[in-house]
């Protein structure tokens, strides 16, 4: 880990923004410490974002939503250092585990320090990563950048094939779609002991058989 | 809970379905053609046409309803067509209070619209072997139940024959003569794809079965009813909901139709007496209600509602001419209030507007229905003031109201007051929040209102729960929506049996 935090630091002190290669290692640098369902969350994020700010162009400046995002990445890549050290051996057999904020103050680890918020030039750091997201999605044709001239910037717009996957309009995004689909996995069994239903049901959530009773129990 | 309970909710969530293809297909590259989806309102929210809308409540009303239902449709299409690559897809159940089974997944599933039950097939085949006249008949029947207008109100033996009459219009059903008349459009489509299909079987493949997927639903006549004309032993009201036993040439009994003529008999009667509503029995008679107007107070007469609760359903289906919808007509508040002093009420926006009714006229409707239910069926009263003292009785002695059900399930109503308050927490927004408080006494009006209905929805849950307890020893494709039920075309017969 920490050999490929250096790395990383290395990579993204580098100035050469349009090397396609150095991209690439970044993004394998970033993959190997962020999991892939973050990235995606991210990516969803930043794709709902823009679809649903279609006629404010302020809100999907590229670079603001580099630095936005880069913030983000960065946070999860600190957190996760965070938990590898609290989980570590190392931190029990010291005085006890640090707290988060004490331990980002008080750490060594070069990944940590690079993002430094009280550092000048931060956003260039974040704003260069963040980059590498958005362009996964100017890569896959989910989104474009055109000038808006009224901001005078980069601005970011959703790819017309995009929008025909989702119904070509902003309201029959996936936000509406409801909590529970159809399951293409048979349902978990009911009993007296268990709940089923979802498989997740009784393991990561609780959800009755019953729905929530129509009539309150009479307390005497 | 007992263990019938619990097969029954995991017999019916494991049921596997899948999207019917052919009718997504049809639907996404033809739907706009027939007119089988609705346009999206075309009003852009910051307009001025929109705050004029606004002001329109009946219009604005309508918009959003349009909206609303085109955003369904859409949902729903979207959700068939992520589904349709997958040969089972499941829909788990969950129970209420009373027994009653509603699907988890929302917006496609089979209790949904008819958009949605038509797009679901059973996923597991069954064999409908082509000699199976009696299969067939029952999927003929159900093809003139589909179309309607009135064809579903003929005997068995009538709507096959409707069927066979109009062969060539259902093999060809793209040219739109049936179609554009058919009541449930969607279902109508399922019904004449697999026609096509089954047609195509026997006449060139010359095989002796077929594999069907198809839900066949089969619909109780006026269920609520059918309860009570049950608990009151009512003979006479059984043979009116078709309880009795009866041959495929039997035109079924139409209830809401029988009553209407009563209705109607009753309000001739009253306008020949002298009588202070003797303009609005005149109104009445010449705006002659029809079946489907009448339907819905008749249906939730059987679930206590009160009258204004009854007028209201009335009115919903009225078109008032002093809030003019928004489509094409300029609204001044001012100049239809003058133009027409007493609220007016019409069938339509293309109706007569000299032929209406006024706000109390509904009133009177309501009642003459109630009176005639009275009169002519007095068990149903007596019943309704036996579970009223029951109620009164329990709420006497400060306990909820418990039954058993045949299925197992436990019964205990018991509605408690609340009291509500409004709070503002932040001094820096005028937000402020509405807290309900659960009190500890009985609403006990409450308590009498709901026990019938919640006796008759719990009596249909416990009547489902039996029956899927028998169809399921021997098959297990079924899906019911309270008091309908849909089961493969070769499992009809099992079903009815």
């Amino acid at each position: 880990m920490p050999a490929n935090e250096e790395c990383l630091v290395k990579v993204l002190e580098t100035e050469d923004k349009f090397n396609k290669k150095l991209l690439n290692v970044r993004m394998a640098y970033i993959l190997n410490t962020v999991t892939a369902d973050k990235i995606a969350n991210l990516l969803i994020c930043l794709f709902i974002t823009v679809l649903f700010s279609k006629d404010k162009p302020e809100a999907v400046i590229h670079t603001n939503l580099s630095i936005t995002l880069g913030k983000k990445l960065f946070n999860i890549v600190v957190r996760k250092s965070y938990i590898d050290y609290s989980t570590s051996a190392n931190a029990e057999k010291d005085s006890g585990i640090l707290g988060y904020n004490e331990w980002v103050s008080n750490t060594k680890s070069p990944i940590v320090k690079l993002f430094d918020v009280n550092k000048t030039n931060i956003d260039t750091y974040t704003s260069s990563c963040g980059k590498i997201l958005i362009e996964q999605l100017i890569g896959h044709d989910m989104v474009y950048e055109y000038v808006d001239k009224h901001n005078k910037a980069y601005v970011l717009g959703i790819n017309s094939d995009a929008l025909n996957i989702i119904g070509n309009n902003k309201d029959n995004s996936i936000i509406p779609l409801p909590l529970h689909l159809p399951m293409v996995e048979e349902p978990k069994k009911h009993s007296y002991k268990t709940l089923g239903g979802y498989l997740l049901n009784d393991v990561e959530y609780r959800e009755s058989l019953i729905i929530q009773s129509i009539w309150k129990i009479l307390v005497k | 809970m007992s263990s019938m309970l619990y097969d029954m909710v995991n017999g019916i969530s494991s049921t596997p379905f899948c999207i019917n293809n052919g009718l997504l297909n049809f639907i996404e590259e033809h739907g706009r053609t027939y007119g089988l989806l609705s346009d999206k309102p075309n009003i852009n929210i910051n307009s001025e046409e929109m705050k004029k809308l606004k002001k329109n409540k009946a219009g604005y009303k309508e918009y959003l309803s349009s909206l609303s239902k085109y955003e369904l449709e859409v949902h729903i299409l979207s959700i068939a067509r992520v589904y349709s690559k997958y040969d089972k897809i499941y829909f788990p159940v969950r129970l209420d209070s009373r027994g009653t089974i509603y699907c988890s997944p929302l917006i496609l599933n089979y209790q949904g619209t008819e958009l949605a039950k038509a797009l679901l097939l059973f996923s597991d085949e069954s064999i409908l072997y082509l000699n199976d006249d009696n299969s067939l008949e029952y999927f003929y029947a159900y093809g003139g139940n589909c179309y309607g207008n009135g064809v579903d109100k003929m005997s068995r033996v009538k709507k096959v024959q409707w069927v066979r009459n109009n062969h060539d219009d259902i093999l060809n059903f793209m040219n739109g003569k049936l179609l554009s008349d058919a009541k449930n459009k969607y279902l109508f489509i399922a019904f004449a794809l697999e026609y096509i299909r089954i047609n195509k079987h026997i006449n060139y493949e010359r095989s002796s079965f077929i594999k069907t997927q198809l839900p066949i639903q089969l619909d109780a006549t006026c269920n609520g009813y059918q309860h009570l004309a049950m608990l009151s032993r009512d003979n006479d009201l059984g043979k009116n909901l078709n309880l009795m036993s009866s041959k495929k040439d039997d035109v079924p009994n139409d209830f809401y139709g029988l009553l209407l003529n009563k209705i109607t008999q009753k309000l001739q009667e009253s306008s020949l007496d002298v009588d202070d509503n003797i303009e609005s029995y005149r109104r009445i008679l010449d705006f002659k209600p029809g079946r489907s107007l009448i339907k819905k107070p008749i249906m939730i007469e059987s679930y206590n509602a009160g009258l204004v609760k009854s007028s209201d359903s009335l009115k919903e289906e009225c078109y008032c001419l002093n809030e003019p919808y928004f489509s094409g007509m300029e609204y001044d508040k001012d100049v239809w209030a003058s133009k027409y002093k007493e609220r007016r009420y019409v069938l339509s926006k293309d109706s007569n507007p000299d032929i209406y009714l006024l706000n109390d006229d509904f009133n009177v409707i309501i009642k003459t229905m109630k009176d005639v239910l009275k009169n002519d069926y007095p068990k149903l009263t007596k019943l309704r003031l036996y579970l009223n003292e029951i109620a009164k009785i329990c709420n006497k002695l400060n306990v909820n109201i418990p039954w058993i059900l045949p299925s197992g399930l436990h019964i205990k109503q018991s509605y408690l007051t609340d009291t509500t308050f409004q709070i503002k927490p932040f001094e820096y927004k005028k937000n402020s929040y509405t807290v309900t408080h659960i009190n500890k006494d009985l609403d006990k009006r409450k308590q009498i209102r709901t026990l019938m209905p919640n006796l008759i929805h719990s009596l249909d849950a416990a009547s489902l729960a039996l029956l899927y307890n028998k169809y399921s020893l021997t098959n297990k494709c079924m899906f019911a929506i309270h008091d309908c039920f849909a089961v493969p075309i070769p499992n009809v017969e099992i079903l009815i049996e």
